[in-house]
């Protein structure tokens, strides 16, 4: 957490020091933090999607089955 | 007095157990190989946390395209051949399950794509087929509903679970003749599969939990339908 | 030494059965009026919600044919088997000696008829109305329609005679039949759309092949699966 942050300010302070010199060369965007990205809120919807349906089916069956045994 | 050899013999009432054994594994299976896959799996440099879902998204499209659907297709022409009420009963339980495991590969799959081809569906060859396998199968359970008499419902569903076996591969054929975006197989490729080992091995764990889920929520599916029925004999008795 | 034996009547029976449903519907023209005014209610709404600027003609025009196609097929393959359960003729039928594949034989002609018939109103109103340049090789548009109609037919009455045995045949019949019009209307569409466009036919070798296929496996398969729609 802090790692990317400290990566990101003291890049854009580089960029901003490359740009005061020489605008036209410099480059258009400031490099990112390295690494994947962060896509772990769509893991987390997956997973909690296919949990509820196979729980929800799960409740399903069983309340049928208990209706069905009730004499 | 002699006993009719066409009078239905008294069976016995058949079990009714709900949570099972089989089930119980199954969900502890489950819940182990996803806590296996979210934090003791390496995360894929591209694609990020959401690759993950690929471990509950590829079991349920195996699992849900082939096994159950296959068990319905062949449940359907033996039914018609034997006509067994047992293979009828195998093949509701089936299409219903794999209904619930087609519908989540439909539903995850768009929420993986989002990441990784940034939008949310994808008319490309295998979602697409997937697709329509689902509304297949659940014009085949809605056929079913629509017919009172269940030997009638047996009987026609048989014939539409054949001709639907029938329809597959055209259904694959003309989608395919579409250009496709699918991921190639990353698993099962001839050469050596490109996955790394750790991430292989998560799968493969995946894989055997969901198999138990299948195996666990078809024979109580079965179960019901095996006592839903018994009832009825004996109601309309 | 070979003793010669024919199916008794096969053809003689399945034309007297298809002559039969298309008098009925030919003396009260319900739904073949009822797929005509749909197939002109298309073309006209398609034809003013288009903004010929956006998307040429050529463009348009195949997906509106296939729509219609689809949907007055189905409203022509409802009543397929309605005629007779309305009286309980059904059951007359199947006691006659006529055998289960004539019969189903039979009701595939009427219905080919009965689609063929409409797509002959519909092919000339899309071309008039989009002001599409009809060239020779529009005679394989009609052919592709013609085989489309015959796999069509041929699944449709196999379904039909299914849903006459449920409740809500009407809702049912779409539901189920849809997705075994898939590997029908997309080939048929695609190889179409390509002819219509001036492309060489053999362009469109692969989709026609797909057809072919689906109208052979399905008219066969349909046939066998018959009897077993029946209730003994």
């Amino acid at each position: 957490m802090i790692l990317p942050d400290l990566t990101m300010r003291l890049a854009t302070v580089a960029a901003s020091m490359v740009d005061a010199v020489q605008d036209s060369s410099a480059v258009a965007y400031v490099p990112k933090a390295s690494g994947p990205p962060d896509s772990s809120p769509y893991m987390w919807l997956g997973y909690a999607i296919t949990f509820a349906a196979y729980g929800g089916y799960i409740v399903l069956l069983l309340r049928r089955m208990a209706r069905a045994r009730r004499p | 007095m002699s006993v009719s050899s066409t009078a239905p013999r008294p069976v016995a009432l058949p079990s009714a157990k709900g949570f099972d054994a089989w089930l119980a594994l199954a969900l502890v299976a489950c819940v182990a190989a996803s806590v296996r896959a979210i934090w003791f799996t390496p995360v894929d440099a591209m694609l990020g946390a959401a690759q993950k879902i690929f471990y509950v998204h590829v079991p349920a499209a195996i699992i849900g395209l082939y096994l159950a659907c296959g068990l319905l297709f062949v449940s359907s022409i033996m039914y018609l051949w034997i006509k067994d009420e047992r293979l009828d009963r195998m093949a509701e339980s089936a299409a219903e399950v794999g209904l619930v495991f087609m519908g989540i590969v439909l539903i995850t799959g768009p929420v993986w794509a989002r990441t990784s081809w940034g939008t949310w569906w994808v008319w490309e060859a295998r979602i697409t087929s997937t697709l329509f396998l689902w509304l297949l199968v659940l014009g085949y359970l809605v056929l079913r509903g629509g017919v009172e008499s269940p030997e009638n419902r047996a009987r026609l569903s048989a014939v539409m679970g054949t001709l639907a076996a029938l329809l597959v591969p055209f259904i694959h054929l003309t989608v395919k003749l579409f250009r496709g975006m699918h991921p190639e197989p990353v698993v099962l490729a001839p050469e050596k599969p490109k996955m790394p080992p750790e991430m292989l091995s998560t799968f493969g764990l995946s894989m055997g939990a969901f198999l138990l889920l299948f195996i666990a929520l078809l024979r109580l599916r079965y179960r019901w339908a095996a006592v839903r029925d018994a009832r009825a004999a004996l109601e309309a008795a | 030494m070979t003793v010669p034996h024919r199916a008794p009547a096969f053809l003689a029976d399945a034309w007297r059965i298809a002559r039969k449903d298309l008098l009925i519907e030919f003396r009260t023209r319900s739904a073949f009026l009822a797929a005509a005014v749909f197939a002109v209610l298309a073309v006209v709404i398609f034809r003013f919600t288009w903004d010929p600027t956006a998307i040429p003609a050529i463009d348009l025009a195949p997906g509106v044919l296939w729509v219609i196609f689809t949907f007055s097929g189905l409203l022509g393959l409802n009543r397929s088997f309605g005629l007779e359960l309305a009286e309980r003729a059904y059951d007359g039928l199947l006691a006659s000696q006529v055998s289960r594949e004539a019969i189903f034989a039979g009701k595939v002609l009427a219905n080919l008829v009965f689609v063929a018939a409409v797509q002959a109103l519909a092919l000339p109103a899309v071309a008039l109305f989009f002001d599409l340049s009809v060239g020779p090789g529009w005679w394989a548009v009609v052919g592709i329609v013609l085989l489309a109609s015959l796999g069509l037919s041929a699944v449709g009455t196999l379904f039909a005679a299914i849903a006459a045995n449920t409740k809500l045949a009407e809702l049912l019949l779409p539901m189920m039949t849809l997705p075994f019009f898939v590997p029908l209307v997309i080939p048929a569409a695609q190889a179409s759309a390509l002819v219509m466009r001036g492309q060489p036919l053999d362009d469109g070798m692969a989709w026609l092949k797909v057809l072919l296929a689906f109208d052979l496996v399905f008219v066969s398969a349909c046939l066998a699966v018959f009897p077993f729609t029946i209730e003994e």
